[in-house]
């Protein structure tokens, strides 16, 4: 049955739909108006690649914000991976009480970006905040946190790394869909924990710990809410994340035409990394559904 | 016994002696308390933010700004419940429970229209070959990576020239065709994952498609689909950029915009109220968890006796 | 299907907004603003008396939170279908409407909106190319508001001169300690207050009132830079790199801590938002006082910003304009309405409803003081005039950068002075 071309088809058209009904003029739409200069009041002006050529050759700001996303990303993607991983791996226990561990997990990932978490995130990290009155009984001066070029990023890769839920749940997930018989398997075998962990575990969940490298690696890039509340992409843009630019761009200040070009970039950006990550995916990810990998 | 064949034990299987025995239970006894030591000490890192936000909620505004410790100074304004009604009454025409009500009309059908959305081409993507099947999984995964905030004004444009504006179709029809490409990236990567064995037997029992498709793929995935529906549902009532965009009627307002409203720091605040109502707001988010995490559990039974 | 839909429904509005025009009786306008929810329930009420009085026209509010409201409103001015009425920062105009076509001309309902209630020099600061853009809501300028407590606590009068000020901070520094400050300047404030010194002691404005040009020379520029640099080593202001440390260059005063625990002394404060600067003093509003406005001596200028905050525009794309005019005239201009409004909607610029407030005792003491400062100074003929562009976004960033930049000691007064100039006049010139 699988090898019907047309059920493929049907199942997919909701799909092909949707994109030709709702994102193809969307999409078509913003990069035309990438080679525009549009004030979003008023028509759009053909410039050509004036946007591009401005960004690459003369605009401190992209290079600033794109360094800053960039390295972003590159601590945020494995902490957070790592810290979902490990606490889904402690609560797939059955212990008395775990739901309410789980639930107190997932609660600050639920809390988002609303503003009660600006408020407290500024009062965390202020310069006589809490972080800063631990610090300071464990004999580590304060540090400036909002008001360092060097540490104001920390504020917002730890809201980050305190937001871990959506990798857990899914991760949570995922570990249930690994066959205990394995596991009974592999102690009779005297396997430890850890053992059990990588020879058991992480091959049969490798599709979803690739599913979440890709979407915390297209979240980092796309990353808007904290600095924005937090730190407002200061001081002096050391938190003036790709987004942020984005957005002061297109609704602040009225250069849709830029700000398109600005996203088109981190398109084709974002697009190259996971291009890389889809290729590698066919050395270490293990798909037990398919049909020519199957054992 | 329950307890120790979870994955976390690790007890040895050797010929054990009675003083052994006793040793490792010994042994399991301390795992066990380190673990809730462990658990609840990560917890408390967790939730302390919360405590202090819970608190906020009964204290005045300069000790809210002022004081690190959750309770309040004067534990007899723990009583005060003033802060929740207010913020619940609102000043305006409405109270929150519209705004409850409209967050609903939107999420609910949503979360249902993905979810079959998704599943069907989920179950394409990750089950049949056909021509064209890779160039529309990389469209499918190129769609999430464009920054969605540059797309916000042509999509005004084009429900606007579908005569959507100010209802609640632009916020659930895309989901009904499998937009949210997040959600079917999920499901794909969970049904690779799953052995092909069951669908097998069943397709030569003389299954079709859907029958399939329903008795026998969608309950494999179900705790992939629970996650599915969680997220949705959550995001869904956090999402602020949507409705403002396409919602201008006061009376529609959902959730998160009406939130906005309260917060408004133009003028003289209230803070302990606009801390209340965004607790409130938490509170569906809450409850959908608490009922989406059994499943978890019981999809590991299931996929245990599968296995 | 939906194409004819939409037709069907084009014609119909179409035939609608003719019989209406012939009418001019039944209509349906929208009415946008921002605000918090006092200010939707009073503009409510407001809008319910309105109907009573005007029967046939009905008013639908479409109010939300300033967050995102910029961005709605920009979104449906891409796609023209922004509401009738609108309410809009004046900092946004130079954006909305670049040449004066981006609203309806306020000229036009001349006979519908009483005009003369509005001080010249107000509407003057709405004008695009001649085209009246909005009606105003309240002028609103900057002034030194002041917390008595730590002036009371240290004995120091408050400062009527800058030499003043310096003495104040080095007293209350060395009295009360180092958290302690005479002024807090907010984000704006920052640049806005040190701008004042410069303007009483060259009599020139940054930017050019008449056109979009630089108009200090860069030697006036730099000595505006040294003195805030003086302003923050001397402890006469909280510094940006402090209040940064403290939670965000931008966030309000009301929230700091030390404010809160009465460990500044005050606040470069508009006279429009004073009275939300005591929402987390112990003593509420009983603790403020406002302070005489800090001169040089023979200054021909006080250099204080003020202009009108906000102000009602009216859409090209109405259907209604009339209806919309009249509505904005009872909302702006009417006795009643100021008596629901009081000053949940700023302080109007209206001569009969600032009448009402103050005759009536609707608007708390100080902030009679506070804008009755702000107007005697107008009269006086101190107050400069600021260029519509002076508080374009793109403006404001470069200032707002400039003096962070200073006050992180990443640049000097005289290496940041050409550079400001050399790109205020680049984005002016685009403009």
């Amino acid at each position: 049955m699988y090898e019907s071309k047309r059920l493929g088809y049907l199942f997919v058209l909701p799909f092909i739909l949707g994109i030709l009904a709702f994102n193809l003029f969307p999409f078509a739409a913003s990069f035309a108006l990438s080679f525009t200069d549009y004030p979003l009041i008023g028509a759009p002006t053909y410039i050509g690649l004036e946007n591009y050529e401005k960004m690459v050759f003369d605009d401190d700001l992209f290079w600033k914000s794109l360094t800053v996303t960039v390295s972003f990303a590159v601590i945020v993607v494995p902490a957070r991976l790592a810290v979902a991983l490990f606490i889904a791996q402690v609560l797939n226990f059955k212990l008395r009480g775990i739901n309410f561990f789980r639930a107190a997990y997932y609660l600050p990932t639920i809390l988002g970006g609303s503003i009660a978490i600006s408020v407290l995130w500024k009062f965390l990290f202020q310069q006589k905040g809490l972080v800063n009155i631990i610090l300071d009984t464990v004999g580590i001066d304060p540090i400036p946190w909002l008001a360092s070029e060097r540490y104001a990023v920390w504020t917002i890769v730890a809201l980050n790394t305190w937001q871990f839920g959506a990798a857990m749940v899914i991760f949570l997930a995922a570990l249930q869909g690994v066959p205990k018989s394995l596991y009974e398997a592999a102690e009779i075998d005297g396997a430890s924990f850890w053992q059990q962990f990588r020879n058991v575990t992480l091959p049969l969940i490798t599709p979803v710990i690739f599913f979440n490298m890709v979407m915390q690696i297209v979240n980092c890039f796309q990353e808007f809410n904290a600095p924005y509340m937090i730190t407002e992409g200061g001081p002096l843009y050391s938190t003036y994340f790709m987004a942020i630019y984005i957005y002061d761009e297109a609704f602040k200040y009225f250069n849709m035409g830029y700000a398109s070009a600005l996203s088109w970039v981190l398109f084709f950006l974002i697009v190259s990394i996971a291009g890389v990550l889809f290729w590698s995916s066919k050395y270490w990810v293990f798909y037990s559904g398919e049909k020519e990998r199957a054992r | 016994m329950s307890s120790s064949k979870t994955m976390g034990a690790r007890p040895r299987r050797r010929l054990p002696s009675s003083a052994e025995v006793l040793r490792t239970q010994r042994r399991e006894r301390i795992s066990l308390a380190l673990r809730y030591i462990i658990l609840s000490g990560v917890g408390l890192l967790m939730l302390y933010p919360l405590f202090w936000l819970l608190g906020a909620s009964f204290k005045s505004n300069q000790e809210i700004f002022t004081t690190i410790w959750f309770l309040p100074k004067d534990l007899t304004q723990l009583l005060d419940f003033s802060a929740y009604y207010n913020g619940w009454m609102t000043r305006t025409e409405f109270t929150f429970a519209t705004y409850f009500l409209n967050s609903f009309l939107i999420v609910v059908p949503r979360v249902i229209v993905t979810l079959i959305s998704c599943t069907l081409v989920a179950y394409s993507f990750a089950r049949f070959e056909y021509p064209g099947k890779k160039f529309l999984f990389s469209i499918m995964i190129g769609t999430m990576l464009l920054p969605p905030i540059v797309l916000r004004v042509p999509q005004y444009l084009m429900f606007k020239e579908l005569g959507m504006i100010d209802t609640y179709w632009p916020l659930i029809l895309p989901s009904a065709f499998a937009i949210d490409t997040f959600f079917t990236f999920l499901v794909v990567q969970f049904l690779r994952g799953i052995p092909r064995d069951m669908e097998e037997a069943a397709i030569i029992d003389g299954c079709n498609a859907l029958q399939l498709l329903w008795h026998i793929v969608v309950p494999l995935l179900k705790p992939a689909l629970i996650s599915v529906a969680l997220f949705q549902f959550i995001w869904t009532m956090n999402d602020f950029i949507g409705p403002l965009i396409y919602i201008s009627t006061v009376e529609k307002y959902p959730v998160s915009l009406a939130l906005k409203m309260s917060m408004d720091v133009s003028g003289e605040v209230d803070w302990a109220n606009i801390i209340a109502i965004s607790i409130v707001a938490l509170l569906p988010s809450l409850t959908v968890f608490f009922l989406a995490q059994r499943y978890f559990i019981e999809g590991a039974t299931s996929s245990g006796i599968k296995g | 299907m939906f194409k004819r839909k939409t037709l069907a429904a084009l014609t119909f509005t179409a035939l609608v907004s003719l019989t209406s025009v012939a009418l001019a009786e039944d209509a349906t306008i929208r009415f946008a603003w921002w605000g918090n929810e006092a200010r939707a329930a009073n503009t409510l009420k407001v809008i319910k008396l309105f109907e009573e009085k005007n029967p046939g026209i009905k008013v639908k509010a479409e109010y939300s939170g300033y967050d995102g409201y910029q961005t709605r409103l920009s979104t449906q001015f891409a796609g023209g279908t922004e509401p009738d009425i609108m309410q809009i920062l004046l900092a946004w105009l130079p954006m909305f409407s670049k040449n004066g076509d981006g609203f309806s001309d306020i000229n036009q309902f001349s006979s519908l909106i009483k005009l003369d209630e509005f001080p010249k020099s107000t509407l003057d600061q709405v004008t695009v190319n001649g085209k009246l853009q909005g009606v105003p809501i309240g002028s609103t300028g900057f002034l030194f508001l002041y917390n008595k407590e730590p002036w009371q606590k240290a004995g120091i009068p408050y400062p009527k001169t800058w030499d003043e000020l310096f003495e104040a901070a080095k007293l209350m520094q060395e009295k009360l300690g180092d958290e302690y400050y005479p002024l807090d300047p907010t984000t704006q404030g920052s640049f806005l207050i040190s701008l004042s010194w410069a303007m009483q002691k060259y009599n020139v404005n940054f930017i050019d009132a008449n056109e979009p040009k630089v108009a200090m020379s860069e030697e006036q520029v730099a000595d505006w830079l040294r003195f805030f640099k003086k302003l923050e080593n001397d402890h006469a202001l909280v510094s940006i790199k402090a209040r940064t440390a403290m939670g965000g260059a931008s966030k309000p005063t009301s929230q700091m801590p030390d404010w809160v625990e009465g460990k500044w002394g005050g606040v470069y404060s508009q006279d429009s938002t004073l009275t939300s600067r005591a929402d987390t003093l112990t003593g509420g509003l009983n603790q403020l006082e406002v302070g005489p406005y800090i001169m040089l001596p023979d200054a021909k200028t006080a250099g204080t910003m003020s202009r009108t905050g906000f102000i009602y525009s009216i859409s090209k794309h109405s259907e209604a304009p009339e209806a919309a005019a009249k509505f904005v005239n009872f909302l702006a201009t009417d006795p009643e309405a100021a008596r629901i409004i009081g000053t949940s909607r700023a302080i109007p610029a209206s001569k009969t409803q600032w009448d009402v407030l103050t005759k009536e005792q609707l608007i708390p003491k100080i902030q009679e003081i506070g804008t009755g400062q702000i107007m005697e100074l107008d009269e006086k003929g101190l107050v400069p005039r600021f260029s519509l562009y002076f508080e374009h976004p793109l403006i404001y960033k470069l200032l707002f950068n400039t003096f962070e930049e200073l006050s992180f000691d990443k640049t000097t007064p005289e290496e940041a002075a050409p550079k400001l100039i050399k790109e205020a006049n680049r984005i002016l010139s685009r403009l």
